[in-house]
């Protein structure tokens, strides 16, 4: 009856970590690109795979054990198998978008059709034998359908500009890969993670059941129709999504004024501005910075400054250790509020001059390197060290 | 009925620690005591209903062992360590430490009991156990 279903400990911290270090690395790439001058596109995919990729597997490998029970087989392998490709994948890419070099091409579709398509179909196999699928569990579905649409489409670009072709479709690409995986994996983590971060209200049943569902086919319906009309239907939903989490943070039952829940805030707050910035305005570049930087990013730092300290706290504390540091003083909260700073006068100085905020984007992905390693560097510490349960018996 | 129960009584222990923090961020020391002591009796109440009445009827099918009614007591234990260091360094009056120990204790809960109520409860629910039995035998408990 429970075949599959596990409440195991979470994964070896090593198998997201590996993810979430390479995340900020992949940003200073694209801070350079930017600096320098490379093409938009190979920028672009800088911070969508290697940013924002990176960390979405990183926290699906975290959280699916959690959250729905399925878990990975020899997870650190599993990660390595998905992270090996990947790196090549986004570099292969990065050179062929930014620097021309055609014949990599192909290798950057083979790679990364391997990791991220692989990975998707992996998870949704896993996913569609959980017993019970949550409102969340089913965003999580249509992101990483999204996801291997958006991996096929991608390789089928790949092959159309390493042979000199049309590129055709790139609409339909770009609209899966950030609205329908980035988009909706993050409606589904925010149905999980903001209640119980912050101990919010669930989102009304009436917006949060039909949400997902209703973004995955107005999604679909452009991608067929291509009606412009029908991305402003995606719009409006994801404001509604927005407004509507927006109002629960508000209403949250935890008062205490911290960082990560203030990028919560602008997260919504910029998710906002760009739907209505869609709905009136149209589909530009700002359009995309201010729902890729504005709002995926600040939802991705949010998030990590909580997971990440509560990450080493657990496996420590699950392996005996006590005398630990407590989650705030792993994470150094002034720290933390300097770099919301900094990152909404990056955002600032994307959306106006946009080549001006390279050294800040560079700046702001040290910043975080440096606040989390006081975590990391303790957990490679204590794990050195026999744990007291086995010295006990 | 007995995931209803279960996961209503898991927002009612949210509820009792969110004024909790706020007492300790505002350093409203003695408010803080007094909202620690229901507080810990709830969630202490609420692991015994487990322990006591809920796990070892779901054993009676699942087996005891390392299975995932195994994990939910370390937890429940993991759990348990925190609340005594938040009882602590209340009670030594240091808001960083509280804070930080409540921090703790809120994310550690969290995830386990979205383990509880996504996986744990819906086997119980699923497994042919006297729900109206185990029900009355849960509120009989005493928090300690």
């Amino acid at each position: 009856m429970f075949d599959g279903v596990s409440l195991d400990q979470a994964p070896p911290f090593e198998a997201p970590l590996l993810f979430f270090l390479t995340a900020p690395l992949f940003a200073i790439v694209g801070s350079i690109l930017l600096e320098y001058g490379a093409g938009e596109f190979a920028i672009l995919h800088a911070f969508s795979i290697g940013f924002l990729a990176f960390i979405m597997v990183g926290a699906l490998l975290q959280m699916l054990p959690v959250v729905v029970g399925v878990k990975f087989e020899r997870p650190k392998r599993v990660a390595l198998l998905f992270w090996l490709p990947l790196v090549g994948g986004t570099l292969a890419l990065i050179a062929t978008l930014g620097f021309g070099q055609l014949s990599l091409a192909l290798f950057a579709a083979a790679t990364l059709l391997l990791a991220l398509g692989g990975f998707a179909l992996v998870t949704l196999v896993k996913l569609f034998k959980a017993p019970r699928k949550s409102d969340a569990v089913i965003a999580m579905i249509l992101a990483l359908l999204s996801l291997l649409l958006a991996t096929l489409l991608g390789g089928h670009l790949l092959a159309a500009l390493a042979r000199g072709k049309e590129l055709s479709l790139l609409p339909l690409h770009g609209a899966l890969a950030g609205f329908g995986w980035v988009g909706l994996l993050i409606v589904g983590v925010s149905y999980q993670v903001i209640p119980m971060f912050y101990i919010t209200q669930e989102l009304p049943a009436i917006v949060r059941r039909p949400l997902a569902p209703a973004i995955f086919a107005a999604l679909l319906s452009y991608a067929l129709f291509q009606e412009e009309w029908l991305f402003k239907v995606v719009d409006g939903l994801f404001l509604l999504f927005a407004l509507a989490t927006f109002w629960r943070l508000f209403q949250r039952k935890r008062t205490v004024k911290e960082p990560t829940v203030a990028f919560f805030q602008v997260a919504m707050i910029f998710l906002a501005a760009t739907a209505l910035y869609g709905l009136f305005h149209g589909h530009d570049w700002r359009y995309l910075v201010a729902f890729g930087y504005g709002f995926a990013m600040s939802v991705v730092y949010g998030m990590l400054y909580k997971i990440i300290p509560f990450l080493v706290w657990f496996h420590l504390s699950s392996r005996g250790f006590f005398d630990i540091p407590t989650m705030r003083e792993l994470i150094s909260e002034r720290l933390a509020w300097l770099h919301l700073y900094i990152h909404l006068a990056s955002l600032s100085l994307l959306l106006t001059t946009t080549k001006s905020a390279a050294p800040l984007i560079l700046a702001e992905n040290l910043l975080f390197l440096w606040i989390i390693k006081a975590p990391i560097l303790l957990y490679f510490r204590y794990k050195k060290r026999p744990s007291p349960f086995a010295t006990s018996t | 009925m007995i995931k209803e129960f279960m996961t209503q009584d898991h927002r009612d222990c949210d509820a009792l620690y969110a004024p909790l923090e706020e007492a300790i961020a505002a350093q409203a020391w003695d408010l803080a005591l007094e909202r620690f002591v229901p507080f810990k009796e709830a969630m202490l109440r609420h692991f015994a209903m487990e322990e006591e009445v809920l796990f070892p009827k779901m054993e009676e099918f699942l087996g005891g062992g390392e299975g995932p009614i195994h994990v939910m007591k370390m937890e429940h234990n993991q759990i348990r360590g925190i609340i005594d260091a938040l009882g602590e360094a209340i009670e030594a009056k240091d808001r960083q430490k509280a804070l930080g120990y409540g921090e703790t204790f809120m994310i550690m809960t969290q995830q386990h009991n979205m383990k509880e109520e996504q996986v744990l409860y819906t086997m119980a629910e699923q497994l042919p156990l006297d729900k109206e039995q185990i029900l009355a035998q849960m509120q009989k408990v005493e928090g300690r």
